[in-house]
């Protein structure tokens, strides 16, 4: 099937015209919505067919759906995983797991105690993470300080900042450290269920993914119009660079992706990123258009130039 | 204003009974908006959307009326026309979305913020015209939601910002990078034609898929759009895509062997002549695909899209 693909693309690729004249905002959004119906929905249909700019403005304000994540192409079936053998294993691998987390993370609880105990503020990238016991807080962490009682409630901050409480469950301990321990682990669990994918930069500059091995690729999106030129992976870290010094990094194999911008205190390189390597998760160095190379200690947060 | 049957005259008293009941029912009045004002304002809308044949029919009209968001279009024009309390009432229903839907477009933080900002510069009506402030919001029909609206216009200003950046070099980049010059064309890259009898066949069952399939296939051989970034375009599931783009796939192909059957090609050759890669022939369609559709989505040349007004 691959070649008429590909001469669907060149063909399709012809039928593309510059448009003069568009239609106006409220009947693409009303089409969005369903809201148009006959000839004047054939006509939009019709118009976004040939005209790339208004499919760009049509598919930039298609609502997102919060079911992405269970969004798979129905070219590959999902074989049937909810099947009695898996259901059964999985059930003793559950108990499993968690009669190993109460027995040792039961100690944990008595040790974190009296220590900071720290919940990062909204970042929207990030997942939220526990901070050392003698790490200081920042800024942007709040901080319960020693001797200081924990409320019996979870404090989690949603996306405006404001805290919201989560009722205690059936006696589980004061302080908050066994739930954020739990989030940790079913977190790791998630992460650990999930294959490590393959990357790999196509030859206009986007990137793509692999799930099975390199037998098939699937093109993903990071950001709008970036030319990627540069990839390194260390684990779960993927750092992306491309033209003009742009440089993303994701810290979970590629689900979230966050570009660096340049600061006062942490500059970057302005030219083209010609090539990224990371030995471990911390220590790497890019090298730019311009010859010039950059090397980093803290796993690409801050950059020096050499 | 057209000199329209039914809508530029004075409206049946049907209608006119309609629109009255609409009225009261909005937020108008307390929006400091006469019912003559919005009777006026249905009324350019309906000429705006309403075919002239159309406009002849009570009933068409009457649903018509009935199918728009009117307390989204009430609140858009009265903001438009500088009421304090709409306004008030606008930013604590859009305020926070305008930032969201900015972020999800934008997708990064500063460029979210900077989008939203102008979009919100373009809402409130920075510009003059006949020393009247020039509200982007007097441009809302109803015929969506008030939402939806934001998103598109949002999205239109992103792309709009998009073409105006690419026209725009910094000093630093240009001393760090160099004076860029473009490169020659790439001469291996020379289009050899495929067989004419196979363009002209798939030509042919393009031109005559229905619009509706012909923007799934667009957006997926063209724009690499998802399956599911098509399904939440359409509305529909992605898997009724999914479906969608395998049964026109089979088809095409057997249209295009028709094609080429008529064409004087036997069976075999047909066959034979559709599964020769269309890369083979020295011509990396999808590298120029991809480059060539990017650079045209947004290409600085054009005249800035859907207008809008």
């Amino acid at each position: 099937m691959k070649p008429i693909h590909n001469l669907l693309r060149q063909r399709l690729y012809r039928t593309q015209k510059p448009l003069i004249e568009h239609p106006p905002i409220d009947l693409l959004s009303a089409f969005s919505e369903r809201a148009l119906s006959g000839p004047e929905r054939t006509s939009i249909v019709k118009h976004l067919a040939n005209c790339a700019d208004c499919r760009d403005i049509v598919f930039l304000a298609a609502r997102e759906v919060a079911s992405s994540a269970g969004q798979i192409s129905s070219f590959h079936p999902s074989p049937r995983w909810i099947s009695w053998p898996v259901l059964r294993w999985g059930t003793v691998a559950a108990c499993a797991v968690i009669v190993v987390a109460a027995v040792r993370l039961r100690p944990n609880r008595q040790n974190y105690s009296h220590v900071p105990v720290a919940v990062h503020s909204q970042q929207p990238l990030q997942k939220a993470v526990t901070a050392p016991p003698n790490e200081q807080s920042s800024p942007n962490v709040a901080a319960v300080h020693p001797g200081q009682e924990v409320p019996p409630v979870r404090r989690l901050h949603n996306s405006q900042g404001k805290a919201k409480a989560v009722p205690r469950i059936l006696g589980l301990p004061p302080d908050d450290s066994f739930y954020r321990q739990m989030a940790l682990l079913a977190d790791v669990q998630t992460d650990m269920r999930r294959p490590l994918p393959r990357w790999t930069l196509a030859a206009d500059g986007t990137l793509q993914r692999s799930l099975d091995d390199g037998i098939s690729w699937k093109r993903v999106y990071v950001a709008q119009d970036h030319v990627f030129r540069a990839i390194a992976v260390a684990g779960r870290n993927v750092w992306l660079g491309g033209k003009k010094g742009v440089l993303f990094h994701s810290a979970d194999a590629g689900q979230h992706w966050a570009q660096m911008k340049p600061t006062a205190d942490n500059p970057l390189p302005a030219s083209d990123i010609l090539g990224i390597e990371f030995q471990d998760e911390l220590d790497g160095k890019l090298t730019t258009a311009s010859n010039v190379s950059w090397t980093t200690s803290d796993g690409g947060r801050s950059w020096e130039k050499q | 204003m057209r000199d329209d049957p039914q809508v530029a005259g004075e409206l049946p008293a049907e209608l006119n009974a309609l629109l009255e009941e609409l009225f009261a029912k909005s937020p108008g009045l307390s929006f400091g908006l006469t019912f003559a004002q919005f009777k006026i304002i249905l009324k350019e809308i309906a000429i705006k959307h309403v075919s002239v044949d159309a406009q002849e029919s009570a009933s068409t009209l009457r649903d018509f009326f009935s199918s728009l968001r009117i307390d989204d279009l009430v609140l858009a024009r009265a903001c438009a026309a500088g009421n304090d309390k709409a306004w008030e009432s606008f930013l604590s229903r859009f305020r926070e979305k305008l930032f969201d839907i900015a972020g999800y477009v934008a997708k990064d933080s500063a460029a979210a913020r900077e989008l939203a900002d102008s979009t919100y510069a373009d809402l409130y009506g920075t510009k003059l015209r006949d020393g009247q402030r020039v509200s982007k919001l007097a441009s809302y029909t109803g015929r969506g939601s008030l939402e939806g609206w934001l998103r598109t216009v949002i999205a239109q200003e992103y792309v709009n910002q998009y073409r105006r950046r690419r026209r725009l070099v910094s000093f630093e980049e240009e001393a760090e990078v160099g004076t860029q010059f473009p490169a020659p064309p790439v001469t291996t890259e020379t289009e050899t034609p495929v067989d004419a009898r196979l363009e002209a066949a798939t030509d042919e069952v393009l031109a005559a898929l229905p619009p509706d399939d012909l923007f799934v296939l667009t957006s997926y051989y063209l724009d690499d759009k998802t399956l599911s970034e098509i399904a939440r375009t359409l509305s529909v599931h992605e898997s009724t895509i999914s479906r969608k783009v395998d049964k026109l796939l089979k088809s095409l192909r057997k249209k295009i062997l028709g094609g080429l059957s008529r064409r004087g090609m036997s069976r075999r050759q047909a066959e034979e002549a559709l599964e020769v890669d269309v890369r083979d022939i020295r011509i990396n369609i999808r590298n120029r695909l991809t480059q060539e559709t990017r650079s045209q989505s947004f290409s600085e040349g054009k005249a800035e899209v859907p207008g809008g007004q």
